[in-house]
């Protein structure tokens, strides 16, 4: 019996190690950011100490003062809350009958939308370059913004997925009580849903806020530049040396691209976990 | 009689309505599909059979894009390299996934901590990922080398993203930090949560092993969510290895386009070369690749994935 009680704990203990060993890796890279941040070049490239010998800020002040920072903030910011209103809105419209309503030809929908989740968007980019051109879209946040607003696939099948496991007796009792479809939708889904409307709300500022492929095809002028291409041009090279990184600069405009995305986890991971649906996956 | 088929006529009159409510409700996405997925899928196929160039100069050349493709050999390096770097992404992704959600379904103190440890990185954009990793993998000053170094007491110079014996296992190494792994740890968390308690306790009764508890329950119970996670990861492979390697291996992919998946090289193709007509002849296999991949996974699915009903 106490032989038993003894190996638990000890594989209590070994699982607690597991964890912390996995917490390190994982953890590392951000460390190696931060503090990068606050060395001098020289120092960077030559000594590869985790903690700076001497702080500076220098690298923050090259940001602000030497590129249009703010401007690539403002860009960014409206990426991320165009397209995540637009995904918001239709997605979750058109979850609604795909989960709870019966017409002809929704199993046909459902599996379109199921198969186009499987295309990679880098495939279709090069038309779809070519046609943002044709309506002189391109060099703009609108070949972005815009699809958002027609439902994104995969948000669409993750509603749909939440919107099932809300019991079927709440619409009967709202029609009952005269309801519509569309006020369904409103008074008895929308505010039973707002864990998956966080968590699909996080994922997708994050995600926005985070993409390099599509600006790097649609965006070329610093007007519309966005701060994933910021950090691969602007901030890249020091000041009248193209040849040189400027490796700590990067790293201090890393570290302040970080902090968004961890104030928003932050917030939204309450809902995390809950919000994604995957019960009734099979269905 | 006539009450009878009075009612009839509005319950059928009812159904109807409520079928174009759900016309309505799903319009947007008709919109979408059409002009965003459909019209472009088919516009691909129109401009792989010409010569257009990034002006928008453009003449139809039948076949001959693909005569060339089939015969660069950057091209089959590329589709060997793309074929590879998604199914071993796929899968280490998918098991690290796994052992981080085992590990934080197992209740323990500071659990919140280590789960903001072990998402963290998922959100970091891929950008700043690549660049941090450069410098840790780095030749001189890198992180990686330094602790090699003091740890062996040797002055260890590898150049891991540029040798070709250790660029795999420092590109697959980073994969582990994407978003989309951080996603499915998620995923698997809450399915992990779904797992009925009374499985294990039975198991328990019997005797049973942790590991073989793993296999015999667990592994089953999540074999549904592991597949929708295969699906995605494989997506995210193809598509998101471009800005993942963009900026840590380059258009080149190097070294020697060891990295260089398709994506990189239909970029390369359509915006450094200018042959845009050349590019969507390739983007049209990357687009079959995607598919054989999904019918792929499908196809195993119903062999191996646990239905419950």
């Amino acid at each position: 019996m106490k032989s038993a009680k003894m190996k638990k704990r000890a594989s209590r203990i070994l699982v607690f190690m597991m964890k912390i060993l996995v917490g390190i890796i994982m953890f590392s890279p951000i460390i190696w950011v931060l503090t990068g941040s606050f060395k001098t070049l020289t120092e960077f490239t030559s000594s590869s100490g985790i903690f700076p010998q001497k702080e500076t800020v220098e690298n923050y002040k090259y940001i602000f003062y030497h590129s249009n920072y703010v401007l690539y903030v403002r860009n960014t910011v409206l990426l991320m809350a165009g397209t995540t209103a637009g995904t918001l809105i239709s997605s979750s419209l058109v979850a609604y009958p795909l989960a709870r309503m019966e017409f002809p030809g929704k199993n046909l929908i459902f599996s379109l939308i199921v198969g186009t989740m499987m295309i990679p968007n880098i495939a279709l980019i090069v038309p779809q370059y070519i046609m943002f051109g044709k309506v002189g879209w391109l060099d703009s946040l609108l070949p972005m913004i815009v699809p958002a607003f027609f439902a994104y696939p995969y948000n669409v099948f993750l509603f749909r997925q939440f919107f099932r496991s809300i019991p079927k007796e709440l619409d009967e009792a709202a029609t009952m009580d005269g309801c519509s479809r569309i006020g369904i939708f409103f008074r008895v889904l929308i505010p039973l849903s707002k864990s998956t409307f966080t968590t699909i709300g996080v994922l997708s500022c994050v995600f926005w806020w985070n993409e390099l492929t599509q600006p790097v095809f649609y965006i070329n002028s610093d007007k519309w530049r966005t701060l994933t291409i910021a950090l691969m041009t602007t901030f890249m090279y020091t000041s009248g040396n193209a040849f040189v990184i400027n490796w700590p600069s990067i790293m201090a405009a890393s570290t302040l691209m970080i902090l968004p995305p961890m104030l928003l986890y932050l917030f939204g991971s309450r809902f995390l976990v809950e919000g994604i649906k995957t019960s009734g996956l099979k269905g | 009689m006539i009450m009878k088929k009075e009612s009839s006529k509005t319950a059928k009159k009812k159904k109807l309505m409520n079928h174009l409510t759900a016309y309505a409700f799903c319009a947007p996405w008709m919109v979408g599909f059409v002009c965003f997925t459909l019209f472009p899928i088919a516009f691909l196929f129109a401009v792989s059979l010409t010569n257009r160039k990034l002006s928008g100069v453009t003449q139809f050349i039948g076949l001959a894009n693909y005569v060339n493709m089939f015969q660069s050999a950057t091209f089959w390096n590329s589709i060997r390299v793309t074929l590879f770097f998604t199914i071993v992404m796929m899968i280490v992704t998918t098991v690290w996934a796994v052992v981080m959600a085992l590990l934080l379904n197992y209740r323990q103190r500071l659990n919140g901590l280590f789960q903001f440890c072990y998402f963290l990185p998922s959100v970091i954009p891929t950008v700043a990922l690549a660049y941090t990793f450069r410098t840790i993998f780095g030749k001189e000053a890198g992180l990686l080398n330094g602790i090699i170094s003091a740890l062996t007491g040797k002055n260890v110079m590898v150049n891991w993203l540029y040798d070709s014996r250790t660029v795999y296992l420092a590109l697959f190494f980073i994969t582990l930090f994407t978003y989309n792994t951080g996603q499915m740890m998620l995923i698997f968390r809450s399915g992990l949560n779904d797992v009925p308690r009374e499985l294990y306790e039975a198991c328990e009764i019997d005797g049973a092993s942790p590991l073989k508890k793993f296999f015999r329950i667990t592994l089953p119970m999540i074999s549904p969510i592991i597949l929708f996670n295969a699906v995605m990861g494989c997506i995210s492979a193809l598509n998101g290895s471009f800005a993942l390697l963009y900026p840590l291996t380059g258009e080149n992919g190097d070294p020697n386009g060891m990295s260089q998946v398709l994506s990189l090289l239909i970029y390369k193709e359509a915006f450094s070369n200018m042959k845009v007509g050349y590019a969507c002849a390739m983007s049209v296999i990357l687009f079959l690749i995607a598919c054989c991949f999904g019918i792929g996974i499908f196809a195993i699915s119903k062999k191996i994935v646990y239905y419950e009903n």
